[in-house]
């Protein structure tokens, strides 16, 4: 009896906050009340303690439901008389555990069961390595000298197997990698840290860091400091550092035959523990993928967003129109409460050699692609996700053509849209254009989700190898009865459509989305803003009329006329130009200011406020304005008109962003010192700006009047166009977008 | 010497009286027994103001001559008086321009090179460039106007210092410029003994945080009066702050005072006692009268907005503030003071058409109300002039006009808050805090020409003492809706609000006519 084996004895637990951990940490308290103590080594995070990630992480979890209502009142004091809590790290040394702690676990721990570990397929090689072997070895050095001579049961995955066909034995690993290359994991991991050393370097490299720091500028624009350059410059840099290690990991994993990083350094890790596991007793444990329980703790419980559910939400979602992968492959999925199960006991013997179980369907109770594929597809047909307007989505017919087909299709429509990119960029800058490039960046986002997956995923879903699970099986039978209903881990019982269909799809739909998860976990309150834009919105004027009122202020009056025939000639020519592209008019228009020095025009828009803006604003929009500053929200003016027009209004405002002229020799030379802040460039603004303020846009406001504003209304959650022009107008009908008119003499809101 | 005030008791025979009644006249017989009261004549004023500027600025009380406190490198500030004073405006040259040639040309000569010159004007509206133009001349202005001569911005949070609070916990706040200045000198055209002194930094060059600890109803309710500064509370305040300032800000104060030459001799019938009138100087008057009753009232604003004072300088002194504002005091006294004796159940007043907020604007309801209530209210020294309980009869129009870049938070309190109270203590609990930092009021008195959001509560707060004083107040020919609004009587003629006045006061009252303007104070025995 497995609750007999465990009574009095005491298991140290890593990974315990983890989906499996958890559902270990749940079964532990319900099935085996005798034992002795239950460790957790636990991580501290940024925000929480390692007690209370416990509390939060494991014991809030949904799977503790039935154990409190079966505890009531003493489920605290039950869990408190079993859980110790250790906080700390199994990277750091020791554990990062002080004497004490380490001496009483020398002095308890009967069972080790190890189950933290990065399960990020694409994670950097550095990080991949750090956690999975490094980590894995201290823990095991610092078991070795333990008192009781602890049993460590290693949990791996059964994808170690890498990429190669036939059976995968239950079987410590070899002296060669999947495909055969003779590998010593010594030198591989020192070989694999040189790799890193390598990359960390090439990043330092200057041209390298130039570029890093001119994106940073272009991306944080006007409102950026010197150190936020410097600071958002280091993020780029640690971006692609990262994305070098992910590209390199991967590469290298694929050479020596394993699908990724994950399975290649948890293979690595496993050989390691087989080799300095001294005296103590090894199991290592392989499950496929884990994923939603068929029984315990209650049907369909699931945490994060396992190894296939990205895919069939993609699938549900219609992103993914074809998969890349051969239909008649396994695809080998395993309910939690299976592999906490075979963990369990697994975890009650002390073999004196390794020894290994795996933890898979593949064997017994094959689910390959297309039955997968039908049963999903039959759900989602009866059960369809819908977009954000409540349409159903329908998911895709996949004709499996195979995975180098899909990849090549997908290829040729990325190389399709990169053309059409630089087409469009070339074009001039505009809302068709803004249109053209907003369609393909859709497309090409589908196209390389679809690519990533793939990538991903393909290798998986094409020529893996069937796990063999005669020896789980074999441990299973081997149970007394009771255990047998108490432990249930025979894969034959899952009836796969019923699994999918009555549990698995409706845990992973009904749950929340991950953004509505985030936002509830979020709780720290994040600014409201509400934007205005100025010329047409807040004011009935634009950049013309201002320059054409500044310019003959100073003029002396007879000769005002004369000038102002000249200057309404052009305009037909900027107000084309404007029709084409807001940016352009406006660098083509404010090269009229060039030669101007900038304390007359500073003086000059001063005086423009009460010579001429006063008597243009709309009171309907300063009694909005003034609403939002009542509210409490952060007022923000962001317009392409220039800063020294702009400055009287900067009481009104908390924030108002505007385009400036570059000076040279004490005058201004007619360009624009930064982008245009128009169309794209404004929302691009609006959004750096949002990061750094702590602005969240989704619950914010903007109003402004023209098409070109249209990419920064679609930044916020309430948009609302003001006097719109034409387009702007249907643009806002169709999205369901609040109108107002403004004017001079009172209101009337439109009616949609 | 001229002519003192003097008082009268009209008979059957008196001639009808004229009353200023804002863009306009009133013009009716009194009945006999009422007392009337004139300004005192004007001043001979001072031979050669120059000379006189030139001795006051050698030979300052209490302090080094002008020249002997400037020196290269340093870092001179010279304010001056908004146009609230004088009223009217004076004909130019004004003397805040004689007096800052002067004060330039001592700097220059001493090689001062960091001067800036600011328009003290506090919570009032900026200045346009015209306006500065007339008081301080073209030259100055050209070399100066805008970069280094500019009207005080009491909303550049920035460009402010706190300096310290006084033993009873009220901030000292005052223009950056003016704190970090080796030498601040102010220059001010002493129109009524509430200006000067210390109220010019305190009001001119602070910003609300300051001003809120003397405009407010409580100071004000015990402020008796304006025109007594050791007897009114604000003056108290005022000049707690200034020994403060003092200890951290050198100022070189410089006065003068005028005659009370208010008027250009084509309206010498306004200073005239009616009994003196000729038959030229009534055919004028009465021309006048109906010509403004026929003329559009935007017209006849017009025309009175265009008079310029032929006010001229009675005396000048300079040095430190305390001991040249108490000289100036006596001049402005000299000036204005008129004994009378006992004060009377029924007070008259002729309103007239400037007061100073309303230069080259209008006079709304609520300025006519601070006119009334607060300035000719308050032109007495010892006792108010009508006794407690007693009715104050103003003659206006009162119409509902604003100027809207001038006045735009006092259209928001006047639709806003006067129909819901009037009540002085309600008002600023409630409201005034809103107001002062609406950003959109913010924005039009730094950038338009508007006066601060917060400006009419304290145009309402002067009118804290005689509130509390008056049994009734009645505005004859004022427009019902306003004079409801804001808590007054009206009626056609002054006979009628007289008749009204004895439900106040009682049958047979005695009644006062304060024959302004010129304005002068009466010293209540």
């Amino acid at each position: 009896m497995l609750a007999e084996a465990y009574r009095g004895k005491s298991v140290l637990l890593t990974g315990g906050t983890g989906f499996l951990g958890t559902a270990l940490v749940e079964k532990i308290l319900r099935s085996l009340p005798e034992l002795g103590r239950l460790y957790l080594l636990i991580r501290a995070s940024r925000e929480k303690s390692a007690a209370s990630r416990f509390e939060k992480d494991v014991l809030d979890s949904a799977a503790f439901r039935g154990l409190r209502e079966e505890r009531g009142d003493s489920f605290r004091d039950y869990v408190a008389s079993k859980v110790c809590v250790l906080e700390g790290d199994v990277h750091a040394p020791s554990l990062g555990l002080g004497e004490e702690d380490l001496a009483e676990l020398s002095r308890e721990v009967d069972v080790v069961i190890h189950s933290a570990a990065s399960v990020v397929f694409d994670a950097p090689l550095d990080a991949a390595v750090e956690s999975n072997v490094h980590g894995t070895l201290g823990l095991l050095r610092l078991a070795r000298g333990w008192e009781k001579r602890p049993l460590l049961l290693h949990v791996s995955t059964a994808y170690v197997a890498g990429m190669r066909e036939g059976f995968a034995p239950e079987k410590p690993p070899g002296s060669r990698s999947p495909n055969g290359t003779p590998l010593d994991p010594y030198e591989e991991v020192s070989h694999l840290e040189g790799v890193v050393r390598e990359v960390e370097e090439a990043s330092r490299e200057r041209a390298l860091l130039r570029r890093f720091e001119t994106e940073a500028r272009r991306e944080l624009g006007m409102v950026g400091e010197d150190e936020e350059v410097a600071e958002r410059t280091d993020q780029l840099r640690r971006a692609w550092v990262r994305e070098r290690l992910v590209e390199r990991g991967t590469e290298r994993a694929r050479a020596l035959g394993w699908h990724d990083v994950y399975t290649f350094t948890k293979s690595l890790a496993e050989r390691m523990v087989v080799r300095e596991r001294g005296e103590v007793p090894l199991i290592i444990l392989r499950p496929a993928i884990i994923e939603s329980s068929q029984h315990e703790p209650y049907p369909g419980w699931i945490q994060g967003s396992r190894m296939a559910d990205p895919i069939i939400m993609a699938f549900a979602k219609g992103i993914l129109r074809e998969f890349p992968g051969d239909p008649e492959s396994l695809v080998d999925i395993v309910p939690v409460d299976h592999v906490v199960n075979g963990t369990l006991a697994a975890a009650a013997r002390r073999p004196e050699d390794p020894e290994v179980f795996q933890v898979a369907s593949g064997d017994h109770n094959p689910l390959r692609y297309r039955q997968l594929y039908e049963h999903v597809r039959e759900y989602f047909l009866e059960n369809p996700l819908r977009d954000s307007g409540g349409r159903p989505l329908q998911p895709a017919e996949w004709s499996f053509p195979g995975r180098r087909a899909v990849e090549r299709r997908l290829k040729a429509e990325l190389a399709g849209l990169e053309v059409a990119g630089v087409v469009v960029s070339r074009l001039p800058e505009g809302h068709i254009t803004a249109d053209l490039r907003g369609r393909i960046a859709r497309a090409e986002k589908r196209a390389r989700m679809s690519l990533y997956y793939s990538r991903i995923y393909g290798p998986y879903s094409s020529g893996t190898a069937t796990f063999s699970t005669a020896r789980t099986l074999e441990l299973f039978d081997s149970l007394p009865r009771e255990d047998r209903e108490e432990f249930p881990f025979d894969i034959a019982d899952l009836d796969w459509r019923e699994w999918l269909q009555g549990t698995h799809l409706p845990a992973l739909t009904t749950r929340p989305s991950r953004k509505k998860r985030r936002k509830a976990a979020e709780e720290r309150p994040r600014e409201v803003a509400a934007i205005f834009d100025v010329d047409g919105t807040l004011v009935g004027s634009n950049v013309v009329s201002y320059y054409a009122w500044l310019k003959m202020r100073e003029m002396p009056a007879a000769t005002r006329p004369l000038w102002a025939a000249g200057f309404l000639a052009k305009i037909p020519f900027y107000w084309a130009l404007d029709k084409v592209s807001r940016a352009h008019f406006n660098r083509a228009f404010y090269k009229n200011y060039a030669g101007w020095e900038p304390s007359r025009a500073r003086h000059l828009g001063q005086e423009s406020f009460p010579g001429f803006t006063l008597s243009r604003i709309y009171p309907d929009a300063l009694e909005c304005l003034r609403e939002h500053k009542r509210m409490g929200h952060r007022v923000v003016l962001l317009s392409g008109a220039l800063d020294f027009l702009l400055d009287p209004f900067k009481d009104l405002a908390d924030d108002v962003l505007s385009a400036s002229l570059a000076e040279e020799d004490g005058v201004y030379t007619g360009e624009l010192s930064g982008a245009p802040v128009a169309g794209e460039a404004r929302a691009r603004m609006l959004a750096s700006f949002a990061r750094k303020r702590g602005v969240d846009l989704g619950r914010s406001y903007a109003y402004a009047d023209s098409i070109s504003d249209l990419p920064m209304l679609e930044a916020v959650g309430n948009p609302v166009a003001v006097n719109p022009d034409r387009r702007l107008a249907a643009a806002a009908k169709e999205r369901g977008w609040q109108l107002r008119r403004w004017s001079k003499n009172g209101s009337s809101p439109d009616k949609v | 010497m001229s002519r003192p005030g003097f008082t009268t008791i009209l008979d059957k025979s008196s001639p009808p009286m004229m009353f200023n009644a804002g863009d306009g006249f009133h013009y009716e017989k009194l009945p006999e027994g009422t007392r009337v009261v004139y300004p005192p004549g004007s001043l001979t004023p001072l031979a050669d103001p120059g000379v006189a500027i030139e001795r006051a600025l050698l030979e300052p009380f209490a302090m080094e001559p002008l020249h002997e406190l400037l020196r290269p490198g340093m870092k001179l500030t010279i304010a001056f008086d908004d146009l609230s004073i004088p009223l009217p405006p004076m004909q130019a040259p004004d003397n805040r321009q004689l007096i800052v040639e002067k004060v330039l040309e001592k700097a220059y000569a001493k090689g001062v090179e960091d001067i800036h010159l600011i328009a003290a004007l506090g919570l009032h509206r900026r200045m346009t460039r015209a306006e500065i133009h007339h008081m301080l001349g073209k030259s100055i202005v050209n070399r100066f106007y805008p970069e280094r001569l500019y009207n005080y911005d009491a909303e550049d949070e920035e460009n402010h210092v706190t300096i310290g609070e006084t033993e009873r916990g009220e901030e000292v706040r005052v223009s950056r410029r003016v704190a970090e200045s080796d030498l601040l000198v102010y220059i001010n055209v002493n129109y009524i003994p509430m200006d000067g002194g210390h109220k010019s930094v305190h009001t001119g060059l602070s910003p609300y945080s300051s001003i809120r600890h003397h405009h407010n109803p409580e100071t004000l309710e015990h402020t008796r009066s304006l025109m007594d500064p050791p007897n009114s509370a604000m003056h108290g305040s005022i000049d707690r702050m200034g020994r403060i300032f003092d200890e951290n800000v050198k100022v070189f104060h410089i006065e003068t005072t005028l005659n009370n030459a208010s008027y250009p001799h084509v309206f010498d019938f306004m200073a005239k006692p009616e009994h003196e009138w000729n038959p030229v100087t009534r055919a004028n008057f009465l021309a006048n009268h109906g010509a403004t009753r026929s003329m559009p009232r935007r017209a006849a604003r017009k025309v009175f907005q265009s008079i310029k004072a032929p006010h001229k300088m009675t005396s000048v002194q300079a040095g430190a503030t305390d001991p040249v504002h108490a000289e100036t005091l006596k001049h402005t006294y000299r000036q204005q003071l008129v004994p009378v004796e006992g004060q009377s159940d029924v007070v008259l007043l002729g309103v007239p058409y400037l007061g100073p907020y309303n230069v080259n604007s209008v006079m709304n309801p609520l300025l006519v109300m601070n006119m009334l209530l607060g300035y000719l209210f308050n032109l007495y020294r010892g006792k108010p002039l009508v006794r407690r309980g007693g009715v104050l009869i103003g003659t206006h129009p009162m119409p509902e006009e604003f100027h809207e870049i001038h006045h735009p938070s006092y259209i928001d309190l006047w639709n806003e808050v006067l129909p819901e109270t009037t009540d002085l203590y309600e008002i600023a609990g409630r409201y005034e805090e809103r107001y002062a930092y609406d950003p959109w009021y913010r924005t039009l008195y730094r950038n338009s020409y508007a006066y601060h959001g917060v400006h009419p509560f304290t145009v309402l707060y002067w009118a804290a003492h005689a509130m509390e004083h008056l049994g009734d107040v009645i505005v004859v020919g004022g427009d019902p809706k306003t004079t409801k609004r804001l808590g007054f009587k009206r009626s056609d003629t002054v006979a009628e609000a007289l008749e009204m006045a004895q439900d106040t006061v009682g049958p047979s009252p005695s009644t006062t006519y304060m024959h302004i303007p010129p304005l002068f104070i009466c010293e209540v025995s």
